[in-house]
């Protein structure tokens, strides 16, 4: 697609946002707006001057519109009696949670290699290592989304626990990638730090053996806040809650693992992992048997993102995945037409932190 | 009754040819499949008037190939296609509006594979909620959903309009159960989608009440049988004091599979239950509520308490007056039930935790009995209401929810739209983090059917109004239908669009489940 790349288009997002938060080069422009009515100004100038719009697109040979949200990082409110918390998307997750932290409160457990993205990033893009037996994958604690839709529509979702009124829409805005509409604020899910967390390990004959444990502990009823298993076939997790709960759920853990040959291990913490490893999604129903495969069994494996649908493998000892994104599913692309007829809002790429 | 469509004979016949003996054009069947549970279709058929668009014809396919065979050739003479489960629906969702052909999926009942190391089941969408549940249980397993409609419900019809049973805050509602999901869009293509991708175009489905293509089969989680239940009673003075138990339950990290917290006016009647001389409870609270309603004999007695109830059902806004006024004078608070299961181990320390934290709440241990005495009744109510209606008057609920910050903002807020226009009461069930459900039970009586149709659209405006100005959501496990279809707008605001665009997308034709939630 062409763009105009007259000096009036570039003077329009200026006057949108104003010129310290405008950088453009022939064609191209990487703003950075304030707030959502800057946001859609510019998408709406996109619209009138035919250009193409994306977050967080980089310096590749894109052309169009960069929208970088780093501006839009606020807390919009924080509701502690109900545990939600109303954010704009450019807030990184280390950032939510020092202020959260300050409040005794805390977000769904995160990978540490996730901790640089931002909010939007985490729904527009999730990943399968993004997950907790206890809630689920982390898009699941987003109870709403403020978006701001390819023909300039913003909408807001309407916050309740559970609703029976259609599907739930948030759905088809988290995890296109940008493509269908721009998540500008949402609201999460978040927990009160409890009072006792403890932590376990289980060494297991095998590897196979430490996943099967792990699944077993889950179909069992068992919701640690964290689990994970690594090549040397140990299972680790982290409980917390009311004393008498954390306790059962390690007494459980302890039988599951004993009943497959474990037995007790010191809990250590895995080495911190910043650099976002290889991951690859596993459905619950194959964890075990999939990862017999010998290619994916090295030192650097470790299974973590345990929830009742799955788990994630990630291999730090092999290079993520390429940045192109994986293929969206064929309907999506027939109600992007519909959506955005002028393809103008443009796939996020996963783009790698370092 | 109408006759068939001259277009859908063409329809027909074809379907006669693909699938001999599985389809009808009988007059029974089309009155059959012609109404569902909505409240106001029954006011309208007891007022003698029959359904205005029956179905043209009804098939029963037996495989997803076969569905969506239906839709292909339903969609080259633009007939609307219905799905149906087993008719339970109480907001219309299953009415014909244009006639067509309902596609009953009672003969996909299979549960086709249960992984038991995974806990997952794949299951076809007609098999009847009794019969599923029954059939995993005895192989070891629960999927943990009992709506009160189980006998009378199928998995596909609780898939499509997101169901919730009564012990959802342990095992989830039925959308959070999804692994997989298998439906034949508005063009007769199959898709299987796994939950979970990105975007999940399993939760696009899931809720769409056939609007957008047929669900056909999904594998979802299930559980091991329960090792243990633990079940109690307790009192709390207000509801306000009972609705901070529960938030401080399930912030705590604690999962009961049930919380239930009646009001005022409801606990009243659980308190009014009688029990044989065996213990065992008689009828449960809404039992007698509608018996209350629906007074029988023809003593002197029998014939007061008549008229006492059909005036009471006339000046609505004066019972409720009475309800509220004097029953906190009657000191018998509010009934909590709560009740754990699952792992022995896990279960039992949940029970204590929970004991810990509702006795910090100032609540008052009533033992296992009320807990128990739910247990045993909680599908009985469902299957008494039709008396109701042949009294002359009507019932209906209305199951909203919120965040806790709003929660008795909405309480106070549904009570005072609805109570000058019917006899209301309400307990609060499905309790999540950040917030619950509240399931409101309201009564009144008309002069004649149309009477009743007026005032019943009345209590439903008045009410849902009040909701979306609390910024509550206007359904959280009955679905849309029909009769929420006006207020699906103010729900979504601008996101109808979005609904507008999936529609486009996946039922390009427009023959799927015309009019419902909106579209």
């Amino acid at each position: 697609m062409n763009v105009d790349e007259s000096p009036f288009w570039a003077d329009r997002l200026v006057h949108a946002v104003g010129a310290v938060n405008v950088m453009s080069q022939s064609g191209r422009a990487l703003v950075r707006p304030g707030a959502p009515a800057e946001l859609c100004d510019i998408v709406r100038i996109a619209g009138e001057v035919g250009a193409r719009v994306g977050v967080g697109l980089g310096a590749g040979n894109h052309e169009g519109i960069d929208i970088d949200l780093s501006r839009m990082c606020n807390v919009l409110e924080l509701d502690e009696t109900s545990l939600l918390v109303s954010v704009q998307a450019g807030i990184t997750v280390d950032a939510l949670e020092r202020l959260l932290g300050e409040r005794g409160l805390m977000l769904a457990p995160l990978p540490s290699w996730a901790r640089v993205r931002t909010l939007g990033a985490l729904l527009a893009a999730p990943r399968a290592s993004e997950a907790s037996p206890r809630t689920g994958r982390f898009v699941a604690t987003c109870a709403g989304i403020q978006a701001l839709l390819p023909d300039g529509t913003e909408i807001v979702t309407r916050l309740a626990p559970r609703k029976a009124t259609g599907p739930d829409l948030m759905h088809v805005i988290v995890g296109a990638r940008g493509t269908l509409g721009l998540i500008t604020a949402a609201t999460l899910r978040v927990q009160r730090r409890q009072e006792v967390r403890q932590s376990a390990a289980f060494k297991l004959p095998t590897l196979p053996a430490a996943l099967s444990a792990a699944r077993a502990l889950l179909v069992r009823g068992g919701r640690p806040l964290e689990l994970a298993v690594d090549a040397a076939g140990v299972m680790s997790l982290h409980a917390d809650g009311p004393e008498p709960l954390v306790a059962a759920e390690l007494v459980l853990a302890e039988r599951t693992a004993r009943e497959l040959g474990g037995e007790p291990v010191p809990h250590a913490p895995p080495p911190r992992i910043t650099s976002r490893p290889h991951e690859r999604a596993v459905p619950l129903e194959s964890v075990d048997t999939q990862l017999l495969a010998p290619q994916l069994v090295g030192d650097a494996v470790r299974v973590v993102g345990w929830h009742i649908g799955g788990a994630c493998v990630i291999d730090t000892g092999r290079p993520p995945e390429p940045p192109a994104p994986p293929p969206l599913p064929p309907l999506y692309a027939t109600l992007k037409k519909r959506m955005d007829p002028h393809d103008r809002f443009v796939s996020w790429p996963e783009r790698l932190p370092h | 009754m109408p006759p068939v469509a001259a277009r859908t004979h063409e329809l027909i016949d074809e379907l006669e040819r693909m699938m001999p003996g599985r389809v009808s054009t009988t007059p029974p069947d089309r009155v059959a499949y012609a109404r569902d549970l909505w409240p106001r279709g029954l006011i309208t058929l007891s007022g003698g008037t029959p359904a205005a668009h029956p179905p043209d014809a009804v098939a029963w396919p037996t495989s997803t190939e076969e569905v969506a065979a239906i839709v292909r050739a339903a969609q080259r003479t633009s007939t609307p296609i219905v799905p149906f489960g087993a008719g339970s629906g109480v907001c219309g969702g299953t009415l014909p509006i244009r006639g067509g052909v309902v596609v009953d999926l009672k003969r996909m009942r299979s549960i086709v594979e249960l992984d038991a190391h995974a806990g997952a089941a794949t299951i076809e969408a007609g098999i009847i909620g009794e019969h599923l549940e029954h059939e995993l249980n005895r192989r070891g397993f629960t999927l943990g959903h009992f709506p009160s409609s189980i006998m009378c419900s199928t998995f596909g019809g609780w898939l499509a309009a997101r169901s919730a049973g009564q012990f959802s805050t342990k095992y989830g509602k039925i959308e959070d159960m999804v692994r997989r999901l298998t439906f034949v869009d508005g063009r007769g293509d199959i898709h299987t989608v796994d939950a979970g991708a990105a975007p999940d175009v399993a939760q696009w489905l899931v809720g769409s009440e056939g609007t957008l293509g047929i669900i056909t089969r999904a594998t979802v989680t299930v559980c091991p049988q329960p090792e243990t239940r633990l079940y109690r009673g307790w009192a709390f003075p207000r509801v306000a004091a009972g609705c901070e138990a529960i938030r401080r339950l399930l912030q705590r990290n604690l999962r009961p599979a049930c919380v239930r917290l009646y009001d005022e006016l409801d606990s009243f009647l659980h308190r009014g239950e009688k029990e044989h001389k065996s213990g065992v409870p008689e009828s449960s609270a809404l039992e007698q509520y509608l018996s209350l309603l629906t007074p029988t004999g023809t003593s002197v007695i029998g014939e007061w308490k008549k008229r006492a109830m059909a005036l009471a059902l006339t000046r609505p806004e004066l019972v409720n007056k009475l309800a509220s006024t004097l029953l906190p004078y009657a000191q018998q608070g509010c009934l909590l039930v709560v009740g754990f299961e699952g792992e022995r181990g896990l279960t039992e320390a949940e029970a204590r935790a929970a004991t810990a934290e509702l006795e910090r709440a100032g609540g008052r241990d009533l033992g296992e009995g009320p807990g128990l005495r739910w247990l045993e009744h909680r599908y009985a109510v469902s299957f008494r209401m039709q008396k109701v209606f042949d009294a002359g008057a009507f019932v209906d609920t209305m199951e909203v929810a919120t965040s806790w910050d709003k929660l008795l903002e909405l309480y106070r807020a549904v009570r005072e739209a609805v109570s000058p226009l019917a006899f209301i009461m309400a307990h609060f069930s499905h309790a999540y983090v950040d917030g619950c459900s509240i399931y409101f039970t309201f009564a009144a009586r008309g002069n004649s059917a149309a009477d009743a149709e007026k005032k019943y659209d009345d209590i439903w405006r008045a009410g849902l109004a009040a909701v979306t100005k609390v910024g509550a959501t206007i359904s959280h496990h009955h679905g849309v239908g029909l009769s929420k279809a006006p207020f699906m707008p103010e729900e979504h605001g601008a996101g109808m669009e979005i609904y507008r665009a999936l529609k486009d997308t996946l039922d390009p034709y427009g023959i799927m489940n015309p009019g419902k939630m909106g579209l």
